[in-house]
């Protein structure tokens, strides 16, 4: 613990754009009936290579959201920063303006920035020379552009920068947000993930590395987490925001609705191997572990666990062995759920979306399930919801999120009481 | 290539450049203050300019010419068809 008078640390409002919708009343809704997300990639032409298949954002128009000179120069990873967190923003009927400017910060984590704006522009400088390449090259991809960008379109002035972690990205921000409030650094913060790596040279990449699944002739059935035929993930793309909010802040100002506290964040790394997670699971178990010691929770106290859940052979096992070193007997009752069996998996952006679906299952007491687990791998036996959402209160709930390199991050949510 | 079909293809140029309505690009239109471009902006537009006329406008040039119609001189004077 950092300090004894810690504030308390609540979400107000919520923007998403995702694959299975562009609001966060879509994503939820998407969620809870099972529905995929993932289909063949429209993007660039896939044919040649050996994965085929991504969760695309569909029906996204930045000029919804800006004017298109602004929107002409932003990569297309910030313009889904920047539109997800003015939704937050507007979801909070929170006014960001010279009286509180410096109060609202904002860290957006991503993994791989704009890699699509480096793509176009190597071609230029390849076929047409150094000269032509685009002075918005680099604004354009730089990893915190898209938390600076958001800060020039909502005004805040607060604390800001960018965590880039691969796929704990999202959720360090979200971490690394709620102790700046935490501690009275500030009274709100827009945090959260984005991404949009979908370009031929990333997918070619990560199957390089024989990451992603190849189920080109199923799409919807290709991301199966903790299924004993899972063969990959597959990519997801979009961003997923939160508005936090110090609680007095929160009720002073009348906010119109708390979604839930955030009420612990652990971090670790596995020091282990580039991608694939350490095989006793050390890592994720101490972040587990860390978060639930950070909001002075037992483990007998949590009722549902948004799971990393990536659809690859290595995590899902691992995280299963994770879960039950952290949570002991307990592990075996606790509901869990891969949401990437829906959206694909989202890299940098991913624990912000997921953050998005733990908090509405802590505020709405609906879990939303892992679909295409047909047959489940007898390394993974805990209780995933498989196939349809369930009903069932939820007090205290997880989001696991772990990223090449080792990064471990995991969050805790409590449902909001007075 | 007369002046006035000069003036279409620059009226296209900065219009795409800058993301501004085509009836915005006037030839008093000064690139900075009537049609907001930026330092950044003004490099992508003579790029572009570049490529479009396929001559080169060096960058102490390029920063004298304020408004539409100066560049639409001074690329006159350069392009002869």
């Amino acid at each position: 613990m950092i300090s004894k008078n810690l504030r308390r640390v609540v979400v107000t409002g919520m923007g998403a754009i995702t694959p299975l919708g562009n609001t966060v009343k879509e994503y939820w809704d998407g969620l809870i009936a099972g529905r995929s997300g993932i289909d063949a990639i429209t993007h660039f032409d896939a044919s040649l290579h050996n994965c085929k298949i991504a969760g695309e954002v569909r029906d996204f128009d930045p000029h919804d959201y800006l004017e298109r000179k602004d929107a002409k120069h932003i990569s297309r990873f910030a313009q889904f920063a920047v539109c997800a967190s003015m939704q937050a923003i507007a979801n909070a009927e929170f006014k960001i303006n010279d009286s509180n400017a410096t109060q609202v910060g904002i860290i957006i984590g991503n993994g791989i920035g704009g890699l699509q704006v480096i793509e176009e522009q190597q071609k230029i400088f390849l076929t047409q020379g150094p000269k032509r390449c685009s002075p918005f090259t680099i604004p354009m991809t730089i990893s915190n552009i898209a938390a600076g960008l958001t800060a020039i379109h909502t005004g805040a002035k607060g604390p800001n920068y960018c965590t880039v972690t691969a796929c704990a990205a999202g959720s360090n921000a979200i971490g690394e947000a709620f102790r700046l409030i935490q501690t009275g650094q500030v009274q709100a913060m827009i945090c959260g993930g984005t991404e949009a790596a979908i370009t031929p040279l990333c997918i070619a990449a990560f199957s390089s590395a024989k990451t992603l699944s190849n189920r080109n002739e199923e799409p919807t059935r290709a991301s199966r987490p903790f299924d004993k035929e899972r063969n990959g993930f597959v990519m997801g793309e979009g961003a997923g925001i939160l508005l936090i909010e110090d609680l007095e802040h929160a009720i002073r100002r009348g906010a119109t609705h708390i979604y839930a506290e955030i009420v612990g964040y652990g971090l670790t790394c596995d020091a282990y191997h580039i991608t694939t997670p350490t095989p006793s699971g050390e890592g994720a178990t101490r972040a587990m572990e860390l978060a639930l010691k950070d909001a002075r929770l037992f483990p007998n106290e949590v009722s549902y666990i948004n799971a990393h859940g990536t659809s690859t052979i290595a995590n899902d096992a691992t995280e299963t062995l994770a879960i039950k070193q952290a949570l002991g007997n307990r592990a075996l009752e606790i509901p869990i759920s891969s949401t990437k069996s829906m959206t694909g998996h989202l890299l940098g952006a991913s624990g912000g979306i997921e953050a998005i679906a733990t908090v509405l299952t802590v505020g709405l007491d609906v879990i939303p399930p892992t679909i295409n687990l047909d047959q489940p791998d007898p390394k993974c036996d805990l209780d995933y919801v498989p196939h349809t959402s369930r009903n069932q209160r939820v007090d205290i709930a997880l989001s696991n999120s772990f990223g090449f390199g080792g990064h471990n991050v995991s969050l805790a949510f409590k449902k909001f009481e007075d | 290539m007369t002046r006035q079909e000069i003036f279409n293809k620059v009226q296209i140029v900065v219009s795409e450049e800058l993301a501004n309505e085509q009836q915005k690009i006037t030839p008093e239109a000064n690139l900075t203050l009537d049609l907001g471009a930026d330092y950044l902006d003004l490099i992508a537009v003579f790029q572009a300019l570049e490529d479009a006329f396929n001559t080169r406008i060096p960058a102490q040039e390029a920063k004298q010419l304020l408004t539409v119609q100066q560049v639409v001189n001074y690329i006159g004077q350069k392009v002869i068809f």
